[in-house]
């Protein structure tokens, strides 16, 4: 008798299991987990900076500048002060914020763009896919870095910055807008691959709308790749903040975020102060390091075809 | 002078200056082209600028009647062959013969003449235009300006048509001799005459005033063959028919540095021939045995200060104004800007200024945060209302400014915001009262008297200085000084004038300069003048040679 019993359904066994698998492939590898818990590190600093330090960036001393970090990590100024006398541990600490939410801002619009373009491109085709492929194209032949600094241009000699919103919210716009490319494409690909499946057309057949089709039956299929880029993703838009910070036009001060700090640590170095710029260096050097890493591990294990 | 602190670098701006800026010494004279800093200029014509970044080409462009000796500071008959006057009052000024314009031009007393009334008529609007006022005559030139309704931009006044042009108390005796009548004796006149708004004029530049603001037609030593360009820079080589002692240099070149872009990186390369390096670069500058030996450090009588806006009515509370300039740890933002940029000022004369160094602020300057908290406490600051520090980009003034807010902030709990304007925007704004907080005041001397630190900065009423300070009490020992009869008697009644600012305060005293100017190695006879080496590196043209 029991043979003939139709399998129980079980929905969601196919991802869930490979979601699992990939979690214990993860698990097993030494790299992952020394960049899990820089990540982990960076992430608590940015949510909860005051289990860090007890200090406040904006209270700085002026006789106090440029004390060298000699005590390391104990002491009045665990890491020196800056040029202005501001605690640098405090400052580094309270930088993270803006730098984090920044990069998670720009990776959500630009991964919600993506998706919806690419699934609208793969599932369509023809006009509405050569609309959208084609964008992709204009896009993609700005270079990101390119992109934002004529876009930045614009915001130029605009006020200081009251809050965390209007400190991050004009680079994020600008490293948005020529940043979502990618997930188009990926999007787009796996739609087309999986539009065909049975599944699929059963689906259809059995009367589902588009848009059900899409965000409940492809979708799903089409996250796994995109899921597998944002680590790296979140890496580069770090960067590119750091870059646009240099340059000037990123986060503006008196706000701080790593990219801040290492345009004014540049100054100082040559100068003698190495400090100012070394520890925002190492940390973002990290920081990048173990999303790499860590994207890279996801890629591998949710696409057993790369292996 | 109204000091812009302009000029430091990483703009490679000689490659837009055009192909002058790249010489070494291919220039028009033997003595090669020297490289030199400068920030914004606001105008090139005598009586124009007023400001620092001007004022530095003025100088070399033309030969006033008095030049200010590079050593002592004290005036010395340039173009003037003699300046005499038996009462203080009626002034003869004897003019050198055979002297012209870079035109041309006779620089006769009719020349003289021409530049003073441009200066002191009242439609002209010009910010030296004050200078005037102690020649008999001004007061017909600068009547009351039309209401302002009737403005057609309300930021330019305007006057009655019939304004008369010419001050009577000038009259030209002959070609080479020239009679101020002042309206009441002043001893300190002539020492006034080596000053940018005393230049001569040609009639050329008189009639095109704007071809001649791009290539000014001056008297001095230096003359500009190609028009200068504000934004970057220009250059002007030594005039062959100069009468005067010929500059060993055969020109020099402006490469302008603006929004906070200082020349030392520059500097470093040898494109910049003098260079005061940035609080960042100053330690390892001052650390470098090679550069000590082309170091020049002395006393700047340039002073800088925090303005206050005695218009506002958020500051109209003396304690208010006291607990600001108590709350500001000056030492310590001394330390951030770099230790040997300046030396605290507790008075509003700088000690290497004759009458100056009286300690006129006296507690008032001396940070005590505990009092400054009390008095502040005691004041009427709308509750949660940030302080706007207003303060224009050039040089590393936005990081000096930001640590006199956080010394404030520190002391007091103030929380403060900084605004930035661009160098000509922000004179214009301050001048027309518009800053709603403290704001940044430099200060650096037109000549070697107390006086100069006083009238033109608080003098002239509610309207006439930047700060809105009127003080009858104050006018009256100003004038009181200037009728004085001899030079110390003068001096002391200054100084009496300068007490009384303590009591009114309409700005904090923060510092005087220290000149740490860096040369390269081909600068030979490097002078600084004591009285106006503007800021960001500043040499004497007139006397510096090059070797190549």
């Amino acid at each position: 008798m029991s043979e003939l019993t139709a399998p129980k359904p079980e929905p969601d066994t196919a991802q869930s299991s490979l979601w699992k698998d990939a979690f214990r492939t993860m698990r097993r590898r030494p790299d992952v987990i020394i960049a899990s818990l820089i990540m982990l590190f960076v992430f608590t600093m940015a949510a909860f900076p005051t289990l860090f330090t007890d200090k406040s960036p904006t209270r700085c001393i002026g006789s106090d500048a440029r004390e060298r970090p000699d005590t390391w990590f104990t002491g009045e100024h665990p890491l020196g002060t800056d040029q202005f006398g501001c605690d640098f541990a405090a400052t580094l600490v309270h930088g993270t914020r803006p730098t984090i939410t920044l990069a998670l801002s720009v990776m959500i619009v630009a991964v919600l763009i993506g998706m919806v373009t690419g699934i609208l491109a793969g599932y369509y085709g023809g006009v509405i896919d050569a609309i959208i492929s084609r964008a992709v194209d204009v896009f993609i032949v700005v270079p990101l870095m390119l992109g934002a600094i004529l876009l930045l241009s614009l915001f130029r000699g605009r006020g200081a910055p009251d809050n965390l919103f209007e400190t991050v919210a004009p680079p994020a716009i600008a490293l948005a807008i020529f940043g979502w490319m990618e997930f188009t494409r990926y999007t787009r690909a796996a739609t087309i691959e999986t539009k065909n499946l049975d599944y699929v057309t059963a689906a259809r057949c059995l009367g589902a709308k588009d848009r059900r089709i899409m965000f409940k039956h492809i979708l799903p299929n089409a996250i796994i790749p995109v899921t597998a880029v944002i680590p790296t993703t979140l890496g580069s838009i770090i960067v590119a903040e750091s870059a646009l910070a240099v340059l000037g036009i990123g986060v503006q001060p008196p706000a701080t975020s790593w990219g801040v700090l290492l345009s004014n640590g540049t100054q100082w170095a040559a100068g003698g102060y190495i400090y100012l710029f070394g520890i925002p260096l190492l940390l973002l050097i990290l920081t990048v390091f173990s999303f790499a890493t860590f994207g890279d591990a996801l890629r591998d294990a949710l696409d057993p075809k790369l292996r | 002078m109204a000091v812009a602190t302009g000029a430091a670098a990483a703009l490679a701006l000689s490659a837009c200056a055009g192909d002058e800026s790249d010489v070494g010494g291919d220039g028009e004279g033997d003595g090669g082209i020297f490289n030199m800093p400068i920030g914004e200029v606001r105008s090139l014509i005598p009586g124009g600028a007023g400001e620092s970044e001007g004022y530095r080409v003025i100088k070399n462009v033309y030969d006033g009647l008095v030049y200010y000796n590079a050593d002592t500071g004290e005036a010395e008959n340039l173009v003037a062959e003699e300046i005499t006057s038996e009462d203080n009052q009626t002034w003869t000024i004897t003019i050198k013969e055979g002297l012209t314009f870079h035109n041309g031009e006779p620089v006769d007393a009719e020349a003289f003449i021409r530049g003073w009334n441009r200066v002191a008529y009242a439609p002209n609007s010009l910010p030296l235009n004050y200078f005037m006022a102690t020649i008999e005559g001004y007061g017909a030139l600068n009547p009351d300006p039309l209401p302002e309704e009737e403005w057609a931009d309300p930021d330019v006044p305007e006057f009655p048509d019939d304004v008369p042009t010419e001050m009577s108390g000038l009259t030209a005796v002959d070609d080479h001799t020239l009679e101020v009548n002042l309206t009441s004796p002043f001893l300190g006149f002539p020492t006034m005459l080596g000053y940018e708004a005393f230049f001569p004029l040609a009639q050329e530049c008189l009639d095109d005033l704007e071809a001649c603001e791009a290539r000014p037609i001056g008297n001095g030593p230096f003359m500009f063959e190609e028009p200068y360009d504000v934004e970057s820079g220009g250059t002007a080589v030594t005039w062959d028919d100069y009468q005067g002692e010929m500059p060993s240099i055969g020109g020099v070149t402006w490469n302008v540095y603006l929004e906070g872009n200082d020349c030392w990186a520059d500097f470093e390369t040898g494109d910049i021939d003098i260079c005061r390096p940035t609080a960042a670069t100053y330690e390892s500058a001052q650390n470098d045995p090679e550069l000590q030996e082309r170091h020049i450090a002395m006393p700047d009588p340039s002073i800088t200060m925090l303005g206050l806006p005695l218009y506002d009515e958020k500051f109209q509370d003396i304690d208010l104004r006291h607990a600001l300039s108590m709350a500001i740890d000056r030492e310590g933002v001394l330390n951030v800007i770099g230790p040997e940029r300046g030396t605290p000022l507790d008075g509003w004369v700088p000690e290497s200024i004759l009458g100056g160094g009286q300690g006129a602020c006296g507690e008032y300057c001396e940070y005590n945060p505990d009092e400054a908290q009390r008095l502040f406490d005691a004041s009427d600051w709308p509750e949660g209302e940030k302080l706007r520090i207003w303060v224009n980009d050039s040089n590393d003034n936005v990081d000096i400014f930001r640590a006199i807010g956080d010394s404030i902030t520190e002391s007091i709990g103030l929380e403060y915001e900084l605004v930035t304007m661009e160098w000509t925007d922000y004179l214009a704004e301050r001048e027309a009262h518009g800053l709603d907080g403290p704001f940044r005041d430099g200060w650096g001397p037109d000549y070697n008297l107390n006086e100069n630190y006083l009238e033109p900065i608080y003098g002239g009423g509610f309207d006439k200085n930047d700060n809105g300070f009127e003080s009858e009490e104050y006018d009256a020992k100003i004038a009181e000084a200037t009728a004085a009869e001899t030079l110390d008697e003068a001096v002391a009644l200054y100084q009496e004038a300068e007490a009384i600012l303590a009591e009114t305060f309409p700005s904090v005293p923060l510092w005087a300069g220290k000149i740490n100017f860096y040369y390269t190695e081909r600068v030979q006879n490097a002078v600084v003048n004591p009285i106006y080496a503007a800021p960001g590196g500043d040499l004497e043209l007139r006397d510096v040679e090059l070797t190549e």
